[in-house]
């Protein structure tokens, strides 16, 4: 859900579903897409456990890690990595990145 | 009042009864949504802005509203995959007390991502998805 506001520094402010205004991190394709979840689990998705199929969280527990390299066909999103920090209740999202051109599911 | 102790199973079990009741895997909510899109099964997604803002009771009346649950189910949220935790089987007068406990039992929201809530008499699954949406699956 693109509203096509891009930024010379890799990201676009879009409307997301929910309809609010967010910034998202845009990287040219699936290599970089796994280098963001990399980069967010500390250097290497290895250091966090892989508890179910897309999801890895760090060892504390405070930061979940979706590498979704297919995307979500029933809220129509491409493939992306979302980083989720604990802030005591959720794990709400702390970054969200797409692969440009490809923020929807195809 | 619940005895979480009392609902947990393990997961080998679940698995299994799933398996033999929906002729694929779970592992995932996700494994349900994908089974669901390799067959072509429509499904009607509705939106909840802001959830994570929301008190778990009240995202989970807004699931409810639905479709009522009126039989066993199994719950499984984020807290399943924990050690500690696994699958929930719950009655349906336990649902209610069971989600406003869940955040001091173990530590997180009972909406913190994907839950299935899954009725294996039935082949029904009350569906919230982690991006914000929510549904209601009958006739697997």
């Amino acid at each position: 859900m693109m509203n096509e506001d891009g930024g010379d520094d890799g990201s676009k402010t879009i409307t997301n579903s929910a309809g609010n205004q967010v910034n998202r991190k845009l990287v040219k394709d699936q290599d970089e897409l796994l280098g963001e979840a990399e980069r967010a689990a500390g250097g290497s998705l290895d250091n966090f456990e892989n508890y179910k199929p897309d999801w890895w969280k760090s060892p504390d527990g405070k930061r979940k890690v979706e590498w979704n390299p297919d995307g979500h066909a029933n809220v129509n999103e491409g493939p992306h990595v979302t980083v989720r920090d604990f802030d005591g209740k959720r794990h709400g999202v702390t970054e969200k990145i797409f692969i440009e051109g490809q923020e929807k599911f195809k | 009042m619940t005895n979480f102790e009392n609902v947990v199973v393990l997961w080998e079990s679940f698995k299994s009864l799933f398996k033999n009741c929906f002729g694929f895997d779970f592992r995932a909510l996700e494994d349900i949504v994908t089974a669901l899109d390799s067959i072509g099964r429509k499904v009607n997604w509705n939106r909840l802005d802001n959830w994570e803002d929301l008190d778990d009771i009240d995202i989970l009346h807004q699931v409810l509203n639905l479709h009522v649950i009126d039989d066993e189910v199994f719950v499984i949220t984020e807290a399943s995959y924990n050690e500690s935790a696994g699958p929930f089987r719950l009655q349906p007068h336990e649902l209610e007390s069971f989600t406003i406990n869940h955040l001091d039992k173990y530590g997180e929201c009972f909406f913190n991502g994907d839950v299935a809530i899954i009725n294996l008499k039935t082949k029904s699954v009350w569906a919230f998805h982690h991006e914000g949406v929510f549904a209601y699956i009958d006739n697997i």
